[in-house]
């Protein structure tokens, strides 16, 4: 091989054309650098990861209403659902055209419902009327339960005592009046007249104490009539209210 | 030093920086001939270099492995400044003539002579004289890297070589 005696000389004298000094601070800007690229490099990484746990939270939350929406749906379409047993219909009296004997094709179809009703869950017809009676919050709904129990030809044992509690202890006169009107219809049975004749002593408020007396004052028990009495001496018993006493007593056979 | 790098320690990091830096530096330069290309060039084959120093499979040669990340980095940036390292016919034709120097005549010139003789060169003369001369790099391995044809790296290399020469010695006879 051709000797390159140029190529050696440069070789020889490398170190010579190497004696510029180097640029100062070179070392800090590297080490600067580097950091710089770390903390981008940790930075991207951060970014992923919130991007990826976005991702995930939103996955998440879609499923969790899928899954929701759909548990809904179904809950809805089970024929044992609330929603779908309709306690509104069992709960009404037997109508009269149940009596009048159906046509055979039409019994057994009366037949077929029977059979699929004995395998629903059993469900308390009055359970709206109680939820009603003591629902709190809300005087419309307590109306609405009552305005039902008045549909009613006769009245359960529960029925009877949830409806004297509300006519007894009620906040709102106007449901005390309506739960007074109701049960005069049933001022026959034992408990419930035990119960008005309670409610002449208890009752303060003067247009629930006029309608009941109104209601009791012409039954002539002797009980009733020292109640009235006693109202009639009540100083605190309003003018109006008096005169109602007064003639109930006097009419009073 | 490459095993404290390797472990993040900084003083590794300043140990290789003072043994190696001043030669990647001088070798990026002769390639670049401007100095603030050449100093982001170092530094970000230093940085290049720490950050994947774990890849190292031979610790003793870090020199030359930082030398190589170096000099590619160098002549891509030629590339990106449009310099293309071109073939043979498009070059310009430097006359085939011989032009020899003697030993004597080469060593009565300057060492600055000769640095401005290489660094008067045209860039891709330049590069190759440079790589080849300085780096000691075989004519097939740059070709390689400039992406051309190995005998186009010699011819190109003999007239660079023959243009140093005409140089120094205009200034031998003239005396300037």
């Amino acid at each position: 091989m051709e000797r390159d005696f140029f190529k050696q000389y440069i070789q020889e004298h490398k170190d010579t054309f190497e004696d510029e000094a180097l640029p100062p601070n070179m070392l800090g800007n590297i080490l600067g650098n580097m950091k710089e690229r770390r903390e981008r490099e940790a930075q991207k990484k951060r970014k992923l990861a919130y991007t990826w746990l976005a991702v995930a939270c939103s996955l998440f939350m879609v499923a969790g209403a899928y899954l929701f929406l759909s548990q809904e749906t179904s809950e809805i379409k089970k024929p044992g659902s609330q929603i779908a047993s309709k306690p509104k219909d069992v709960a009404e009296q037997p109508s009269p055209s149940a009596t009048v004997p159906l046509p055979i094709e039409e019994k057994a179809k009366v037949k077929a419902n029977k059979h699929l009703v004995t395998h629903l869950p059993k469900t308390n017809p009055y359970q709206e009327i109680y939820d009603g009676l003591v629902d709190s919050l809300s005087v419309a709904s307590r109306l609405d339960a009552i305005i039902k129990v008045g549909t009613l030809a006769s009245l359960n044992e529960k029925l009877k005592t949830d409806l004297c509690r509300t006519f007894n202890e009620d906040g709102n006169d106007n449901v005390r009046l309506a739960a007074l009107e109701v049960l005069s219809k049933f001022s026959n049975d034992n408990y419930v007249h035990e119960q008005l004749m309670a409610g002449l002593s208890k009752q303060k408020d003067p247009v629930v104490q006029l309608e009941l007396i109104k209601i009791m004052g012409n039954n002539g028990n002797p009980e009733t009539t020292d109640k009235l009495i006693e109202m009639a001496n009540n100083p605190f018993t309003v003018n109006a209210v008096k005169e109602q006493v007064y003639y109930a007593l006097l009419t009073n056979k | 030093m490459v095993k404290q790098c390797v472990a993040g320690e900084e003083k590794g990091y300043a140990m290789l920086y003072n043994k190696y830096a001043k030669r990647i530096y001088h070798a990026v330069f002769r390639v670049m001939g401007n100095t603030a290309e050449s100093e982001d060039i170092v530094q970000e084959a230093f940085c290049t270099a720490f950050e994947q120093i774990g890849k190292l499979k031979n610790q003793s040669n870090f020199e030359g492995w930082i030398k190589r990340i170096a000099l590619n980095q160098a002549i891509s940036a030629l590339r990106k400044r449009k310099m293309v390292f071109a073939e043979d016919s498009h070059l310009e034709t430097v006359a085939d003539e011989e032009v020899d120097i003697s030993e004597e005549l080469l060593f009565q010139c300057q060492i600055d002579d000769i640095k401005k003789a290489i660094a008067d060169l045209p860039d891709g003369y330049r590069t190759i004289v440079t790589l080849h001369l300085f780096e000691d790099i075989g004519q097939e391995e740059i070709g390689k890297m400039l992406g051309i044809n190995h005998a186009t790296v010699r011819s190109q290399y003999h007239r660079a070589k023959k243009k140093i020469f005409t140089t120094l010695k205009d200034k031998a006879y003239y005396g300037t």
